[in-house]
């Protein structure tokens, strides 16, 4: 605000000094007269600072601060601007750049039409970004040209202005930025001389554009605010070759064909107001830009549901109802063969966070390159919410893939298909999907990637509510057996007239045993315990038989208390009829360690109609993991309603 | 090539010339003259043929006719558009000549574009022959204004002569070229010189591209800037520049002059023709 105000001050002198010279000539202010302009001045850098002032180069933040020298060798003369672009792994910074502010009033761009410079290379790179417009003010004008070719001769580069007729007060006379994505993290020298604003005459044929150029069409709601991108100028210069530089959105004036619908600020923010259509354009200096955005504006948005299971229990990828981890991106553009568009980023609907995905078929939200891969091996679910935009048909699906250790040699992954008839259209679905479900996904201790995938069956949805979750189960009342009749369900090993009927089998080693650990939520006095002796088949485990099958009627969710060293282990349960001709299976997986706990598995939508007599238990049933000698126990066998 | 270098000892002369229709009085401004050869100028006010193009619709048919279609070989440069004399192509408006290249699929080519000539029409021999056009601009656009000898039906090509008074790469915004191309100096053996504007360009403004010709010389003139003098001791072959020569202009597309268009060329493109004029 400070400088701010000094300028305002700077201003209201100049026009004061004009007013004393005028009266000074005794003559009186006409109607010829103008207000006071700023200094046509166009050098900023020819050998030395023109004009500048004292206090004139900024660097950006995280920049190498001392990268920039006054001196040495320059274009026909001997002295330059020398960048010395630092090494990666500079403790002081990875890259150079800053911005040339004019110390004081800004000047009077109006009459150039382009910035030109001269530059050479140590070593031929394609310079980050080049530009001017940038004051750290309000930027309110930046003009960005990236990846010019700068070789190791002195070369002439043109910036075209997008509108000069923009900049009668302009501060940012120059600004670059270069770091060593293209030299492999080597450093370099970069020389600029003969920095200056011109006249060329020979900048022709603007072509500006929004949205690069596209016609883009989306469905959006009331409440909803996006940002038009892809803001650039076009010129072809005196060589032939077309110039394009991104331009700030105040070079721009939007508008909307129906401001019911929606309008534009002079920041190029759309904001959804109602109902209905509109078409949003551009135009610069007068001249349409290319480019446009239709948008469909259904009304008021339904946000998904909002979660409401303890932060505690929760890692979160994606929900405004909690912190969220770090992620690398909510699209990762995988080319060649991605279509999908959006979530880079989010967009803001009514306050609330979502991501929308268009041209769907199939996105990545990563975790694993410049982020700590999510660590959900305590983590029993996962969580997402979707929202179709579109009519389902059977053969729609989307089919969610995890990856743990993306890009190492333990990857792995699994996979579970949403049906179109598990989904709906213009509707939240909510999924609950165990992590025992992915198939294939072993470890889930480095989750890097969540994959969708439609196939482009189904191209446009919201999605909402990305997270893991441990489900926490209530434990259940403990199970008192020692008066039962026959071993049927309940079953809680505590009776000493029975004779349980049970093995292990495959390397497996099972007995009927005083709880060890008779603490939390068991403090029951016998419990199974399940060793998986060192060298054990993987399928190796602790068979059961009843003598009454289980009563699936009024409820098929299976609870099970279990103790085991290792969290984040699947445990398999099998449930078989007397010939095993019928067997339904299912995993959990363990949340803790070292102390009772739990698990459920919901043995819904299965074939629970058959009699089953026999359970099957396989602890750490991960297929070629041989077993390692771990103990583990199981006990208070029932079926909860 | 080294008869091209010859050319180079005659220094740029600076002739201004007051382009008005009433051409009274012609000014004539050398400097550093410093060469022996004789400079031949001639001042021709004598309006022989003047095309202001001020009717909408098509060329007056008793000056101009059409080339229609590619031509053999694409008019024997591999040029890529096929010529029609449809208003989407040459019309006149708003007192301008529009030729027009439009990129379409059309008779099996890629592009169209308009060429137009006054062969049996209009011919003439020596005199000042000019026009005042806006150039197309772009990677591949060819456009030219340029005479052929009238006896090319008997004596064929290059033997004819012909006088490239105007041609311009699309992908040169600020550079034309004046060539002559005749017997043992044709195609890429021409004669002639570029001519670069200085802080202009020929597809943002009109420019007029000139021709003073007269018996053992072609004067070469962009606005009031005379470039370049062909006389016969600057060709390497016969001097076929003394009969009568008819008009062509033209917007090719493509060709080995400029190359093909390529992603970055916008279409359609068009040059503007404020007016032709011929002075004897």
């Amino acid at each position: 605000m400070n400088n701010i105000r000094l300028i305002k001050f700077k201003r209201a002198f100049v026009l004061g000094l004009v007013l004393t010279l005028t009266l000074g000539c005794e003559r009186d202010l006409t109607d010829d007269a103008v207000p006071a302009t700023f200094a046509r001045i166009g050098d900023v850098f020819i050998d030395t600072p023109v004009g500048l002032g004292s206090d004139f180069y900024f660097p950006f933040a995280g920049s190498k601060l001392d990268a920039a020298t006054f001196d040495g060798e320059g274009y026909e003369s001997s002295a330059s601007i020398r960048i010395d672009v630092p090494n990666a792994n500079d403790p002081n910074g990875n890259y150079a750049g800053a911005i040339f502010r004019v110390d004081g009033a800004g000047r009077d761009l109006s009459g150039f039409d382009a910035l030109t410079f001269w530059a050479k290379a140590s070593q031929g790179v394609n310079l980050g970004e080049v530009g001017f417009g940038v004051d750290f003010i309000e930027d309110k004008f930046q003009v960005t040209a990236s990846g010019l070719s700068i070789g190791t001769n002195w070369t002439k580069y043109v910036i075209p202005i997008p509108d000069a007729s923009k900049l009668l007060e302009e501060r940012g006379m120059f600004w670059y930025s270069a770091g060593t994505q293209e030299t492999g993290g080597s450093g370099y020298v970069l020389w600029f001389d003969d920095i200056k604003f011109e006249n060329l005459g020979t900048v022709a044929q603007p072509r500006p554009a929004i949205f690069d150029g596209n016609d883009l069409n989306e469905i959006t709601f009331i409440g909803s605010q996006r940002d038009i991108s892809g803001l650039s100028q076009t010129f072809n210069l005196a060589s032939g070759i077309d110039q394009t530089v991104a331009a700030a959105p105040s070079y721009f004036e939007f508008s909307s064909s129906n401001t019911s619908v929606a309008s534009v600020n002079e920041s190029g923010q759309i904001s959804i107001v109602g109902s209905g259509t509109t078409t949003i354009t551009a135009t610069l200096d007068g001249l349409d830009a290319s480019g446009s955005i239709t948008l469909e504006s259904l009304g008021e948005f339904t946000q998904a549901p909002i979660p409401d299971r303890a932060p505690e229990n929760v890692i979160s990828v994606f929900s405004d109802a909690y912190t969220n981890v770090p992620v690398d991106y909510y699209n990762g553009f995988f080319a060649p063969f991605q279509t999908t568009l959006g979530g880079a980023p989010p967009i803001n609907i009514g306050g609330g966070e979502v991501i929308n995905y268009t041209d769907l078929n199939f996105v990545g939200i990563g975790t694993f390159l410049d982020v700590a891969p999510v660590n959900a091996a305590q983590m029993t679910h996962f969580h997402v919410d979707i929202n179709v935009q579109e009519a389902l048909s059977p053969g729609d699906f989307i089919r969610i893939e995890l990856l743990n250790g993306v890009q190492t040699t333990n990857e792995t992954s699994g996979s579970v298909t949403l049906n179109y008839s598990q989904l709906v259209s213009n509707g939240w679905a909510s999924f609950d999907i165990a992590l025992g479900d992915f198939n294939g996904l072993s470890v889930r201790d480095a989750l890097g990637l969540i994959i969708l995938v439609t196939d482009a069956t189904i191209s446009n949805v919201y999605v909402d509510n990305i997270y893991y979750y441990k489900e926490v189960v209530d434990p259940s009342p403990n199970v008192d057996d020692s008066a039962a009749t026959q071993v049927a369900l309940p079953i809680g090993f505590e009776s000493t007239t029975l004779a349980y009927d049970f093995a292990g089998f495959e390397g497996a080693d099972s007995a009927i045993e005083a709880n060890p650990d008779p603490s939390g939520i068991n403090p029951t006095a016998n419990v199974m315990r399940s060793t998986k002796t060192v060298g054990a088949q993987f399928f190796g485990g602790t068979f059961l038989n009843l003598d009454a099958p289980i009563d699936f009627s009024t409820s098929q969710k299976f609870r099970m208390k279990v103790w085991s060293p290792k969290v984040g282990i699947p445990i398999r349960v099998r449930l078989e009829n007397v010939d095993n001709s019928v067997g339904i299976e299912l995993d959990a997986t363990t949340t803790t360690s070292g102390e009772w706990e739990e698990l459920e598995w919901d043995f819904s939508g299965m074939n629970t109609s058959a009699s089953f007599v026999k359970i099957v238990v396989f602890f750490e049933f991960i297929p070629g993991l041989p077993g390692d000698g771990s103990i583990y126990y199981f006990d208070d066998i029932q079926i909860i309603d | 090539m080294n008869k091209k270098n010859n050319t180079n000892d005659i220094k740029m002369k600076n002739l201004y010339i007051a382009t008005c229709l009433l051409l009274l009085v012609t000014v004539l401004t050398f400097t550093s003259c410093n060469t022996d050869e004789t400079q031949i100028v001639t001042t021709l006010t004598n309006l022989t043929l003047a095309q202001e193009f001020d009717v909408d619709g098509a060329p007056d048919p008793s000056v101009w006719s059409y080339d229609i279609g590619t031509g053999d070989n694409g008019w024997g440069n591999n040029e890529l558009q096929y010529y029609t004399d449809r208003p989407e192509n040459i019309v006149i408006e708003n007192g301008m000549l529009k030729m027009t290249a439009i990129q379409e699929s059309f008779e099996g080519s890629g592009y169209t574009s308009a060429r137009i000539l006054t062969k049996d029409l209009f011919q003439q021999k020596y005199g000042r022959f000019e026009a005042r056009i806006q150039l197309p601009w772009g990677q591949g656009l060819w456009p030219a204004f340029w005479l052929l000898g009238s006896n090319i039906d008997e004596v064929g090509w290059p033997q004819c002569g012909e006088i490239d008074i105007m041609e311009n790469r699309g992908q040169e915004p600020t550079l034309i070229n004046g060539t002559v191309h005749g017997p043992g100096y044709s195609g890429g053996e021409s004669i002639g010189k570029p001519y670069e504007l200085d802080g202009d360009r020929f597809d943002t403004g009109f420019h007029v591209f000139g021709i003073e010709w007269g018996e053992n010389y072609i004067n070469f003139y962009v606005d009031d800037v005379l470039y370049n003098q062909i006389t016969p001791d600057d060709v390497t072959g016969e001097w076929v520049y003394d009969h009568d020569f008819f008009i062509i202009m033209n917007v090719a597309v493509g060709g080995g002059f400029v190359g093909s268009p390529d992603a970055s060329t916008v279409f359609p493109q068009t040059m503007l023709v404020d007016y032709v004029r011929v002075y004897q």
